[in-house]
């Protein structure tokens, strides 16, 4: 970056610097799409909120939103303009008409079997094409070793949940707002 | 859903009657009150059926009611959701004939145990030995399908849960 120049000076590198504020340039615009990207997002997927990081937009507050006096951190929805203390109020928050209304978001009819093996089938799709976590048709007892892998994890860890499984992601997400379950 | 813990109110009772009682009174309310106060209840399990319940049916890894926190696993609140929603047999039926996703078929024979309370069908399901993980007790354990079966024909609790009497077999 700097060399000592013939008279013992340091010299800046100036082409070393562009690169690297090039680069920065870069990184930032794309977090930059990455994020209002995100929230043109109508419809919550409910789900997603488990293994996304804290990073969402949705979840940290933190501070500069007036209104709630007290903590500044909380979970927002941004679509009703509401704050939330906890992530559970927040759930509620999702599942109520209010935001069911604001969001466009259709209660869903009972699944006929029809709709439950296309579901199924895209979802075995899914699975093959990706890897195998769980075992193959058809084959019995030799092909899930993984599970004693798993069962060694579960049990290695003082706290009874896999690292890697939905819930333990919700636990990171719920460590965030209150004890309650 | 908020909740006035000082009045005591059956939330979340279903729309549909199994056998003249409300189906999501299948599991007793001390289950049901702490699965709908879970994170995962509200989040996997609201403005779901059958088919799109399985999205979340297919991540099951284990087998089991509570974490020794109190906090219930995913399988529990996912059993008490098809309790409360209550298919029609064709689909539990297409659950547990399909092969690909074990823990989702241990949900589906539970269902049957504790529902439809069917042995011959579950008798059907001897066969499999594939490996499950099971949590019960406070303990992490590995056992098999047929296993699972077998404890569901001949004993009283499953997981913590207590199984109807079923009746004499034919
Ligand atoms: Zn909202």
């Amino acid at each position: 970056m700097s060399q000592q120049g013939s008279f013992g000076r340091r010299t800046w590198d100036r082409n070393e610097y562009e690169r690297m504020a090039h680069e920065r340039h870069k990184q930032e615009h794309q977090s930059h799409q990455r994020q209002t990207g995100k929230s043109r997002a109508k419809i919550i997927d409910r789900a997603k909120l488990n293994f996304e990081s804290n990073l969402n937009k949705r979840q940290v507050i933190t501070g500069q939103v007036g209104g709630m006096r007290g903590e500044g951190v909380g979970f927002r929805c941004e679509l009703c303009d509401l704050r939330f203390k906890d992530n559970l109020k927040f759930a509620d928050h999702l599942n109520s008409p209010q935001h069911m209304m604001n969001s466009g978001e259709k209660m869903v009819e009972p699944a006929t079997l029809e709709q439950v093996k296309a579901v199924y089938e895209e979802l075995v799709r899914r699975k093959t094409s990706n890897d195998d976590t769980q075992d193959k048709p058809g084959v019995t007892d030799t092909n899930d070793s993984h599970d004693e892998d798993a069962l060694r994890t579960k049990r290695a860890q003082n706290h009874p949940i896999a690292k890697d499984d939905d819930m333990s992601k919700a636990l990171g997400f719920n460590t965030f707002g209150s004890t309650k379950r | 859903m908020s909740v006035n813990r000082g009045i005591i109110v059956d939330r979340e009772l279903s729309s549909r009657k199994h056998k003249g009682v409300n189906s999501t009174e299948l599991a007793e309310k001390i289950v049901r009150e702490r699965v709908f106060d879970s994170l995962y209840w509200k989040l996997n399990c609201f403005n779901v059926n059958a088919a799109t319940i399985l999205n979340r049916c297919v991540e099951l890894r284990c087998v089991g009611s509570f974490e020794q926190s109190g906090r219930p696993f995913p399988f529990l609140c996912l059993f008490v959701k098809l309790i409360q929603m209550l298919p029609p047999s064709e689909i539990i039926e297409f659950y547990l004939q399909q092969h690909e996703f074990k823990y989702l078929k241990v949900l589906a024979l539970l269902y049957v145990r504790i529902v439809e309370r069917d042995q011959d069908t579950l008798r059907q399901h001897l066969s499999d030995y594939r490996k499950i993980i099971l949590f019960e007790n406070g303990a992490w354990s590995l056992t098999t399908v047929d296993v699972i079966v077998d404890r569901l024909l001949t004993e009283d609790f499953f997981i913590g849960l207590t199984l109807p009497f079923m009746g004499a077999s034919e």
